[in-house]
């Protein structure tokens, strides 16, 4: 019951949010510089052809008529057409959310599996070598750009060792095994750098978990040290870092410009640059609000676990 | 008193400061028999606390040092133990409760869940046998509606009622000695006689011997046998009781004396004891307390005083000692 109302307190709050998101995302198409009716007509303009575009597309109309029609549009599951290939863009973002998807979910665990363990290291030792290596690791992960990682990961393991597919993205139904090994590089140039800030907040929240009186009781109980760190410290540390893992996760899934374009990825990134590049506006306007949704939805997943994982919330 | 359960000889603690070690504890001794009660008193700042710590091994590893002494169990040599054998003690033969309730229990797990690990600690059994001791604990530390109770996080209960489950916990392995750490200090007035009754019944019903540190002397007189007066990490008068509560014959235990509040009208008027606690790192030469002593003499900051039996059990640390009764 108490998590119905919170989780109906969460959902109301989207509401604004989405409303001026999408009033950005509008808003997109006329900031930019030029006519879109212009831009759309391209090469040819005969004002005759450029008045009848404006009037089919209703750039005629007062700009918040323009707006609502969107709005209405947008709320059908109708996001334009693509200019470029002539696809709805609801079609296209659904064809490349898969992509991101696995990449985000596989550079997701990585980060989980690498920097939660060396965050619990860290502060369990402290001081020891493996916690300095650690820090080592959280600091490299987070300060080395991606795109030169992913370039030396490359040269490494694909162009000298030939160990993993240098790019491209091959489908699982395809080849499971070329689809495993395409996504390794990639997954493990995100996941480093989340790994480096989630390693960070798991030993910081350890270390004040570790410090709290309800360990010295653990320890006054005769528990063994391992028990009075992975539970007692562990479960109180989680809560800050499972919040952080969740906005990170979000941010994965509106798609990695740079990691995708190295390792030609064809996900939310590359489809973004392509967008860009051909000043496809129907497919940048509608990547930028599936990817704020997405991120709504990725810190509404934090709440809820944020809930779960506290009991002081839910009573 | 033959062979007693505690036996703390000459114990010394410091602790890691900027430059060097800062002692906490300095040459403390006490003993407290089997199931009877020691009640150590003192100032913050006096030591009981890392004596406490020190006996039971919390002490933090980091920055604690023991730098003497000994701490006898029936005899065995706790210090010179190995960390594993120590950590089975805790909770086992020797359990401690604390001064803060509210943060003395782990927020993340249901309090019977904290009872029942404590159990399965020292005596591995299937969970739902551990629930059965868990609730019977809950029972005997007057939880009501224990069985409802096992499932609620700590952040439900009050002050009081944290308290009573951190005295489950210490029993869950069936201790003998009981250190209890200012275990009212956070609570209010009514909730603290009610906690002292409870000790009071654990130790006569179970037989546990309690050690019991409080800067509180109305709470100690309430249920110590003995009673231990620490000030700057030094034992300056131990003895029983009753004797010491009659007849103090430290300065600075009259002092203590003298700032016990009671309720009876017409009594004499609340007495502060002048300055402060010093400090560890630069002691008054001589004794610890003459810079704060109203019977100070000359001789008392040229050498420290022994401890000297007074009476039978009864010693203090004073060059005046006895002194003659005022009228």
């Amino acid at each position: 019951m108490r998590f119905l109302l919170f989780l109906g307190q969460r959902l109301a709050l989207t509401v604004p949010t989405l409303l001026i998101l999408s009033v950005l995302v509008f808003a997109l198409q006329h900031l930019l510089p030029g006519d879109p009716a212009l831009a759309l007509a391209g090469e040819d303009m005969d004002p005759d052809v450029v008045a009848e575009i404006r009037h089919r597309y209703g750039f005629d109309l007062p700009i918040w008529h323009q707006y609502w029609n969107w709005l209405l549009a947008a709320l059908q599951g109708d996001l334009g057409m693509s200019l470029r290939n002539s696809m709805s863009v609801v079609q296209l973002l659904l064809g490349k959310l898969g992509i991101t998807l696995q990449l985000a979910v596989a550079s997701m665990v990585l980060a989980l599996v690498i920097g939660i363990p060396l965050g619990v290291l860290a502060a369990a030792r402290p001081g020891s070598f493996a916690s300095l290596a650690a820090s080592g690791f959280a600091l490299s992960g987070i300060s080395v750009p991606h795109f030169w990682l992913g370039i030396m990961l490359v040269l490494a393991f694909s162009v000298n060792l030939n160990w993993f597919p240098s790019s491209g993205y091959t489908p699982f139904a395809e080849d499971p095994g070329r689809w495993a090994m395409g996504l390794v590089l990639p997954a493990f140039v995100l996941g480093t750098g989340i790994a480096g800030v989630l390693m960070r907040h798991t030993r910081s929240a350890m270390l004040q978990a570790l410090g709290s009186d309800y360990i010295r009781t653990a320890r006054a109980k005769g528990l063994r040290e391992q028990r009075v760190v992975l539970k007692h410290a562990l479960r109180n540390a989680l809560v800050p870092v499972v919040t952080l893992g969740a906005i990170e996760f979000g941010q994965l899934l509106s798609g990695a410009v740079l990691t995708e374009q190295i390792f030609s990825i064809p996900g939310f990134g590359k489809l973004l640059v392509d967008g860009v590049l051909y000043r496809d506006y129907a497919v940048v306007q509608g990547l930028v609000l599936v990817s704020a949704l997405l991120f709504i939805a990725a810190s509404l997943v934090a709440d809820i676990l944020y809930f779960v994982i506290n009991p002081r919330l839910r009573s | 008193m033959s062979a007693p359960l505690l036996d703390v000889r000459g114990l010394a603690v410091g602790f890691a400061g900027e430059d060097g070690l800062v002692p906490a504890v300095q040459g403390a001794s006490f003993a407290l028999g089997a199931g009877a009660c020691l009640g150590i008193v003192g100032e913050s700042g006096s030591g009981k606390s890392v004596a406490a710590l020190s006996v039971m091994g919390l002490l933090p590893p980091a920055t604690a040092r023991i730098t003497g002494g000994s701490v006898l169990l029936d005899g065995r040599d706790l210090l010179a133990l190995t960390p594993e054998a120590r950590r089975q003690l805790r909770g086992g033969e020797i359990a401690m409760i604390f001064q803060e309730p509210m943060t003395s229990l782990n927020p993340a797990f249901t309090i019977g869940d904290q009872i029942a690990e404590a159990i399965r600690a020292h005596a591995p059994m299937s969970a739902a046998a551990a629930r059965e001791r868990a609730i019977a604990l809950l029972r005997q530390v007057r939880i009501a509606s224990p069985e409802k109770r096992y499932d609620e996080y700590p952040h439900r209960l009050s002050g009081g009622m944290r308290q009573r489950v951190m005295i489950a916990i210490a029993l869950a392995g069936n201790p003998r000695l009981l250190i209890a750490d200012e275990p009212t200090t956070a609570l209010d007035v009514t909730v603290q006689a009610q906690i002292v009754a409870l000790l009071r019944d654990i130790q006569r019903e179970r037989g546990t011997a309690i050690l019991l540190i409080s800067h509180n002397l109305g709470l100690i007189a309430g249920l110590a046998d003995e009673i231990a007066v620490m000030y700057a990490g030094r034992v300056l008068e131990h003895g029983p009781a009753a004797r010491i509560l009659a007849h103090p014959e430290h300065p600075y235990t009259i002092g203590l004396l003298g700032a016990v509040p009671r309720a009876a009208p017409g009594e004499a008027p609340l007495v502060g004891i002048e300055g402060s606690v010093p400090d560890p790192r630069h002691p008054p030469p001589g004794c610890v307390f003459q810079p704060r002593c109203p019977f100070a003499e000359a001789r008392c900051a040229e050498a420290a005083p022994p401890l000297r039996a007074l009476a039978p059990g009864h010693h203090a640390a004073c060059h005046l000692a006895p002194l003659e009764p005022v009228a």
